[in-house]
């Protein structure tokens, strides 16, 4: 059979989908993208059995069709031809792809046991601000350490706001935490786990609409859809350690600096505290001083002005958790927020007073 | 365990026994990326820059790296090694995480605290005002012990109970204590602590603008109510007259009332007589200046509150040649910010060099003009109204005794006359007498502020 397409819809779709289809040498099957045709619309699917995703997209022709390829190869194939109509010619085994000029055919596998995505109509859903979302993501990643041997702390908790209405978005590695609060329309109970990597993965191609999440416990599944496109993500069994209570809300010391004050001290410092377990020093006052630890490299020493108030305090920190703070937050006033050298630091941006960062002094 | 210390030892052994070039090629970049005690096995994963200093590392030294480890740890290593790309490999913190059970009890810890403490704050006291950072000496242990009785039991034990003494003894110190020690055990208590000036001010304030409601309101309905330098309402008959009924209203109701003002009741003119007996009904109690051990005391807890540690003989030193605590805090205060400023550590050397420039003329002010031994003796007996031969005489009865030890004193801290030399201006007596009667003064001066001033007035009065 014949059909017509767009050569940017089907670069798009296929970008999306083919990150899910590869090296699963398990099941074989997998390393291919399913493709269904039915009559105007065109399905592409893949899964990498944690997450799976489905994009649609418009297409001219007359029947109903459903085969599975090798994503990688036509993907070049379509990026190195020239933008509009592209021409698909489904045969038996093979798929023929061509344009004015050009021609191309491709080995296709007859669709067998596909795991197909199937969204529950009855479901009802929360709706998000793509944008919103996206940087919700992104924020609570930051914390969250991929290869983790606790499952629970590889994703990213999704649990409505004690107070007022917002999806808060969690996540850690045990030693820091960044929570991300965004708006919602909907009613959301409890709190679900879902894998980060799978977020990240995802979160770009849907973040710039509004998207709509729906929660399957049955399947125990999360479902994201936004446009044209429809994710299914596992969700993690396991359950996230309770994070609200290292939330601190008062502090014995307290200080406000700015971003670039900061950030330009601890690179300083960074070059010798690398060679030392990463460990910074620093002491608030009236100034905050920042110091590494002597090492056979050297040592290095900063100060910067702040607002001061509360207790005068010394404490340790990993650099690279404030580095990761400092890299996602870009400018403007700091608050921190302590209680002695071994509670948890509170991080907050006046520029982004949605997320808050929790990071783990280290004992000196 | 700190895996750089451990890896820097293990080097050290390893750099003697491997080239200098392969040396500096494979093993300088190396670092623990970290440690797993499976078992039995101690397995040690060493992080390298690059493939061939792995392959390297992995093929050839494993044996060195192996004895060098098991050597530098006790115990049995076994190598395995990564790649990580430079600086990296340690993102991993150890310790107590942010979901240990430690650090859960401190953070619950600290909200305790950080509540009590604005509860404080609040209440318009200062927290470290605490009966643990209030040194207790002969002096002042029978307040001390009053106040910690009130404290225990408030509207029960002594009710009102007054607390009087000079400046800076700590009326002001100890009141807050009880008031902290109260929130502490009933952070719901209703507590107001205000100076007596502060309690005028707002009345008048509320007469003026007619919100005399809102004022009661405030005072009368507290459980405790603490009001530092009371006397200052002496003489202001409506605001006396508004602290009749306050005073009155809690009393009735088993509320505790806490005052302190700089004399006793009695003392204190123009204030109303039912104001007054009221007070005296209460516990009347007073703080006398602190004594040199109690000085000592209040440095060493003063030193530690601005974060620093003071060594005991240095503040012995201080507490011989300061006496008045207001002076002593300032002291600290000049002292702390010499050491900051020249980043050196306290020394005898530094402390004698900023008394000196402290002491009240003793040392500073050499006389300006030249003056004779006779002229001061002269002078002195003008000062005291003694006949010149009666100070010079034999008599030894007190009036005329202590302006002559005044002069000794006078003859040999200022005109530096020899204890033989000032023995005979005073018709022959023995150096010994001298001696006995300059260390007399010199330690009634350290004692007494009144002494203080009496001499300097002397000085003045000699020279100039």
């Amino acid at each position: 059979m014949i059909i017509k397409t767009q050569q940017k819809d089907l670069i798009n779709a296929l970008i999306l989908t083919s990150g899910f289809a590869k090296n699963n040498s398990q099941l074989p099957i997998l390393n291919n993208v399913f493709i269904k045709i039915d009559k105007k619309v065109m399905e592409i699917q893949a899964t990498d059995l944690i997450a799976a995703t489905k994009v649609r997209i418009g297409v001219i022709g007359e029947d109903s069709l459903e085969f599975l390829i090798q994503a990688n190869n036509l993907l070049e194939y379509l990026q190195a031809l020239n933008s509009g109509e592209v021409t698909m010619d489904i045969a038996e085994d093979k798929l023929t792809v061509s344009q004015i000029g050009s021609k191309a055919k491709f080995p296709l596998i007859k669709a067998g046991d596909f795991p197909q995505i199937k969204l529950n109509q009855k479901l009802v859903g929360i709706k998000v601000i793509g944008e919103e979302f996206l940087n919700a993501i992104r924020w609570a990643s930051i914390a969250v350490s991929i290869e983790d041997n606790r499952p629970a702390l590889t994703g990213l908790l999704f649990q409505k706001k004690d107070n007022g209405n917002g999806l808060m978005i969690v996540g850690s590695d045990g030693y820091r935490l960044s929570v991300a609060d965004i708006r919602f329309k909907g009613d959301f109970d409890g709190s679900v786990l879902i894998p980060c990597k799978s977020l990240l993965s995802i979160a770009k191609e849907i973040g710039n609409t509004e998207v709509e999440i729906f929660i399957d416990r049955k399947t125990n599944q999360a479902y994201f859809s936004a446009s044209n496109i429809l994710v299914a993500i596992r969700l993690i069994s396991e359950e996230f350690p309770n994070f609200k209570k290292i939330l601190p809300e008062t502090f014995q010391t307290s200080v406000e600096v700015e971003y670039g004050d900061l950030s330009s001290v601890i690179k300083q410092v960074s070059i010798f505290a690398r060679q030392n377990a990463n460990i910074i020093k620093l002491e608030i006052a009236e100034k905050i001083k920042i110091s590494s630890q002597e090492g056979y490299a050297g040592s290095g020493y900063g100060e910067l002005d702040c607002k001061f108030e509360g207790e005068k305090l010394g404490l340790g920190f990993n650099f690279r958790y404030l580095q990761d703070y400092l890299r996602s937050i870009n400018d403007g006033l700091i608050k921190i927020g302590f209680n002695g050298q071994l509670a948890p630091v509170k991080l907050t941006s006046e520029q982004k007073p949605s997320y808050i960062h929790v990071i783990m002094p280290v004992k000196l | 365990m700190n895996t750089n210390n451990v890896w820097q030892k293990t080097l050290d052994q390893i750099k003697n026994t491997v080239s200098f070039s392969d040396y500096n090629l494979f093993f300088l970049n190396t670092c623990i990326s970290s440690i797993n005690n499976d078992l039995d096995k101690n397995i040690i994963i060493i992080s390298c820059q690059n493939y061939f200093a792995k392959q390297t590392l992995e093929k050839k030294y494993k044996k060195h790296i192996k004895r060098a480890l098991d050597e530098t740890m006790g115990i049995n290593c076994t190598p395995e090694f990564i790649i990580h790309s430079k600086g990296g490999g340690q993102n991993i913190q150890t310790g107590p995480g942010l979901f240990s059970q430690e650090t859960n009890q401190i953070l619950s810890e600290k909200e305790k605290e950080n509540q009590l403490n604005n509860l404080i704050r609040r209440a318009n006291l200062k927290p470290q005002n605490t009966f643990q950072n209030f040194a207790v000496s002969p002096t002042n242990e029978v307040a001390f012990a009053a106040a910690t009785a009130v404290a225990k039991n408030p509207g029960d034990a002594y009710n009102p109970l007054f607390i009087y003494g000079d400046v800076g003894v700590g009326k002001t110190h100890l009141m807050q204590a009880i008031g902290i020690k109260l929130l502490e055990e009933n952070p719901r208590l209703k507590l107001i602590f205000c100076p007596g000036e502060q309690f005028t001010n707002e009345i008048i304030e509320a007469i003026r603008n007619k919100k005399t409601p809102s004022f009661r309101e405030k005072y009368r309905k507290v459980d405790v109510l603490l009001v530092d330098d009371i006397q200052f309402i002496a003489g202001k008959n409506t605001v006396q007259e508004e602290f009749f009924h306050t005073f009155n209203t809690i009393k009735a109701v088993g509320g505790q009332i806490i005052l302190t003002s700089d004399r006793p009741p009695q003392e204190i003119k123009l204030l109303e007589d039912r104001l007054r007996s009221r007070f005296e009904e209460g516990l009347n109690i007073d703080i006398q200046q602190p004594n040199f051990e109690l000085r000592t005391a209040i440095l060493l807890i003063k030193s530690k509150q601005m974060g620093q540690e003071l060594p005991l003989d240095i503040a012995q030193d201080i507490a011989q040649e300061i006496t008045s605590t207001r002076k002593l805090q300032g002291f600290l205060t000049k002292l702390f910010a010499h050491i900051n400023l020249r980043n050196a550590p306290i020394s005898k050397e530094i402390v004698m060099y900023l008394l000196k420039k402290d002491l009240p003329e003793e040392n500073r002010l050499q006389p300006m003009v030249y003056v004779s031994p006779k002229e001061v003796i002269k002078k002195i007996s003008k000062y005291y109204d003694i006949p010149l031969q009666l100070i010079l005489g034999p008599r030894r009865s007190k009036p005329i005794v202590v302006p002559r030890q005044y002069a000794m004193y006078l003859l040999k801290t200022d005109l530096k006359i020899s204890y033989v030399e000032i023995g005979h201006i005073f018709g022959d007596r023995d150096h010994t007498t001298v001696m006995h009667a300059v260390d007399k003064v010199s330690q009634n001066l350290k004692k007494t502020t009144n002494l203080q001033a009496e001499i300097s007035e002397l000085r003045k009065q000699i020279y100039t």
